[in-house]
């Protein structure tokens, strides 16, 4: 059986997002509503990218509406597994790794900052 | 001045055709790599482009042709073949032999000139490229793009919404904008939508690129010349490189980039914060529009550095050019002033109440010995560059032989004495055409014997001490010990009765006039070479060492770091005193008189239980006067053999600046020059070897 492109796991305090597979335009669509639905738990949120094989701009854009979503609903985002060469390479390819979140990140808490 | 450009290519020149050299057969070994394809073509290029400034008309020419063949194999029109890289060799020949004779005023030889080209052209598609005989002085060439200095630019990309639908992925312009150079990327994320009202298909994002590339604006628009119409771009070159100043301040940036206007920052700047918060604080611009200006500021400040650093290559600050000879000098220098500061301490050392004097005295003594080691330091190069010169030797000669034969080395970054790596050139060449001659079989016997058809030569180099070992090892089929003894014999150079350990056989190459080899060839067989070798090396104060089984030979040369200025072992015998090179120095031993008689006046001690050789020096240099009741013997390593040299104390360690033998002396045999002691009086320096050598042979 094929393995599930984003499964919600409903946790006590928390709501599981894995993803496992491709985060490419092709998905994005089908990833987007599955956020949504996480988000509609209103508990925190964690998504898990070590399944991702493959990212793109989309992908990259997700993430990053995901978090405003976050800031917005006053819930919890955590991301994990973000540190992975591949994923990191293409964020930091894409200029997406900062020192200072955008407009929106009035909670301080954005996916891309780093030390270095 | 003129003068001096023209010094300043043919030095140029040279490096680029060293350089040239090896890319060609860099090239050879991996035909398929189109980056050493690349830097063949940029080398000829420079050649070229700097011949025809500088005058140099007919290596212009003559280069024009060349370059013109690989522009079609960079492109993929033509295939690198051993043809092409032997013909490649060829025309680099020829280049520096224009570029010598040039030097000399001599005529270079047109025709072969013009036959490499001919055969340069039968190799073009066609048969000919119709550029034209090689005499037409080449079209002084466009200003290549690698040529041009770096720029900076800033690049605005702000793709369509609706990019991704045409199939493009903004990441893989990055990546090819990344591959023109040192790159720093700003996504803009902000207008990102929360989910509830994203368009997860759309692209969101726009990007700030800085770009330092010195391939051009051109190159850069190449890059979007697919999505010119689907993007926003604005490309400002922002800075050319040809200023050191400090790099724009930030309101600058974000004014120019349009982000703010100039009322804006100015009232902004009333207030006294760091400008970038304040900018944030005021709501003109976003943190993340702020980021972006600051990377930029830092993207130039990098790319600045790094030009300082790097002083931009051939005409930065950071390296110069400077005669040998004038190295010389002031190594000369230095060895002067470490004989001084010698002589200084001593004096302080006997008025030791002036206290201050002697303070003085070691501080002196400590910058001397920075000096001497920096300026040793300078002379400093690594052998590489000589190991890549036997690259062509092997290539040439092994086809020359019919034999297969891949040289590798290791340990190229090893640094000696520019001095001794002149004087290393000659033997090296030896050893490695002995190799090649005699040592490797050719395939079939390889392939006979089950050894691979190619035979390997394995150059390396490495530290060891105050000394570099350089090994030359084949896999070839190993020197023939009963051969080596029918010829010494032959040529009375031993008995035929004489019993010898199998590395006093392998000494035997070395003897004037050796040579095995059944047949003389243009390579070796001529009986000199191995002797040659030994006398370099020897005048290197180096040793050779020999290993040799059916697997093959290794020979090592053991080279002393430098010539100048030596670490030595200072002895006394009578009122003389001598030094002699610590490296070569095993131990010093007590030796009585007593120990004399127990021996029964046989030169020979033991040591550790073993029997060692000694040669009484006092006897040998004819010292008048008696020996005193309690000698010493220092005990000498030299080519795995322990001899000792008996003198009547040993004083101690001494840093000895090495000063020829006038030429009257040079024939004195047991001396390999001389030095200047603290006290001004002078030690001559022993010449272990042929001490060694002498006594052996003394009735």
């Amino acid at each position: 059986m094929a393995t599930q492109l984003l499964k919600i796991t409903k946790k006590k305090d928390v709501t599981l997002v894995a993803i496992n597979g491709a985060m490419t335009i092709g998905q994005a669509s089908e990833l987007k509503a599955g956020l949504l639905k996480a988000f509609e738990t209103g508990k925190p949120v964690e998504i898990q990218l070590a399944g991702v094989t493959e990212v793109d701009v989309t992908g990259l854009q997700l993430i990053c509406s995901a978090h405003r979503s976050s800031v917005e609903r006053g819930c919890v985002l955590t991301v994990s597994g973000a540190e992975a060469e591949d994923l990191s390479r293409v964020a930091q390819q894409a200029g997406m790794l900062r020192h200072v979140g955008c407009t929106h990140d009035v909670t301080n808490t954005c996916v891309w900052k780093t030390d270095d | 001045m003129q003068d001096n450009f023209i010094q300043a290519f043919k030095d140029e020149a040279r490096e680029l055709l060293a350089d040239l050299e090896d890319a060609l057969l860099e090239m050879e070994e991996n035909p398929g790599d189109l980056g050493i394809v690349g830097r063949v073509f940029r080398t000829m290029h420079t050649i070229k482009g700097s011949g025809a400034m500088f005058g140099f008309d007919d290596i212009a020419a003559f280069t024009h042709n060349v370059e013109t063949v690989y522009d079609l194999v960079r492109n993929g029109e033509l295939a690198v073949s051993k043809e092409l890289v032997t013909l490649s060799l060829e025309a680099r020949d020829r280049i520096l032999a224009m570029l010598e004779a040039a030097e000399c005023g001599a005529e270079v030889d047109q025709g072969l000139n013009d036959r490499v080209i001919e055969r340069f052209r039968a190799l073009l598609p066609g048969g000919s490229a119709g550029a034209g005989s090689s005499h037409a002085p080449a079209a002084a060439p466009a200003p290549a793009p690698e040529a041009q200095e770096a720029v900076t630019y800033r690049i605005r990309f702000r793709p369509a919404p609706g990019i991704f639908s045409s199939g493009i992925n903004p990441l893989s312009l990055i990546a090819e904008m990344q591959e023109l150079g040192p790159c720093t990327v700003v996504a803009h994320a902000s207008s990102i939508e929360p989910l509830e009202s994203f368009e997860p298909e759309q692209c969101h994002l726009f990007w700030d690129i800085i770009l330092t590339t010195s391939a051009g604006e051109d190159a850069i628009k190449d890059v979007f010349i697919f999505v010119i119409d689907d993007c926003e771009i604005s490309i400002t070159a922002i800075d050319d490189g040809s200023r050191q100043d400090e790099y724009k301040k930030l309101g600058q940036i974000l004014i120019e980039r349009g982000d703010m206007t100039a009322q804006q920052m100015e009232a902004i700047l009333g207030r006294q914060k760091r400008f970038g918060e304040l900018a944030v604080e005021a709501g003109v611009v976003d943190a993340e529009t702020v980021t972006s200006a600051l990377l930029e500021q830092r993207h130039v400040k990098e790319v600045r550095q790094e030009r300082q650093s790097q002083g931009q290559g051939q005409d930065g600050a950071s390296s110069i050019r400077v005669a040998a000879e004038k190295l010389d000098v002031l190594v000369n220098l230095v060895g002067e002033l470490v004989t001084v500061q010698a002589r200084l301490s001593m004096v302080a050392q006997e008025l030791k109440k002036h206290a201050e004097l002697v303070s003085v005295a070691e501080e002196v003594e400590r910058l001397t010995n920075d000096l001497r080691d920096n300026a040793l330091d300078i002379r400093m190069l690594p052998i590489g560059a000589t190991f890549s010169k036997f690259k062509r030797l092997v290539r040439d000669l092994s086809s020359e032989l019919g034999k297969e034969i891949e040289l590798t080395t290791e340990g190229a970054e090893t640094e000696l004495d520019k001095t001794v790596i002149e004087k290393l050139n000659d033997p090296l060449v030896h050893v490695i055409r002995n190799s090649i001659d005699h040592g490797i079989e050719t395939p079939e016997a390889r392939a006979a014997k089950g050894k691979p058809r190619a035979g390997t030569i394995r150059l390396s180099a490495v530290h060891s001490g105050d000394s570099v070992l350089i090994t030359i090892k084949d896999d070839g089929a190993g020197l023939n010990a009963d051969a080596i003894r029918a010829k010494a014999v032959e040529h009375k150079i031993i008995q035929p009765t004489a019993e010898l350990t199998e590395k006093e056989i392998w000494n035997l190459i070395f003897a004037p006039g050796f040579s095995t080899a059944a047949k003389v060839t243009s390579v070796s067989g001529r009986g000199v070479g191995m002797d040659v070798v030994k006398q370099a090396i020897e005048g290197l104060r180096g040793t050779i060492d020999v290993k040799s089984s059916a697997e093959g030979t290794s020979i090592t040369l053991k080279i002393p770091l430098t010539l100048a200025i030596i670490e030595s072992l200072l002895v006394q015998i009578g009122k003389d005193r001598f030094v002699l090179p610590l490296s070569m120095v095993d131990e010093c031993i007590l030796h009585s008189k007593g120990d004399i008689d127990k021996n029964h006046g046989r030169e020979i001690l033991m040591v550790r239980e073993k029997l060692v050789p000694y040669v009484p020096l006092r006897r040998m240099f004819r010292i008048p006067g008696d020996a005193p009741d309690i000698q010493q013997v220092v005990i000498c390593q030299l080519e795995g053999k322990r001899v000792g040299l008996l003198v009547d104390w040993v004083i101690g360690e001494h840093q000895t600046v090495i000063k020829s033998l006038g030429r009257m002396y040079q024939q004195v045999e047991g001396m390999s020059g001389a030095t200047i002691l603290g006290d001004g009086s002078v030690a001559l320096i022993l010449d272990v070897p042929a001490i060694m050598q002498a006594a052996e042979h003394a009735p």
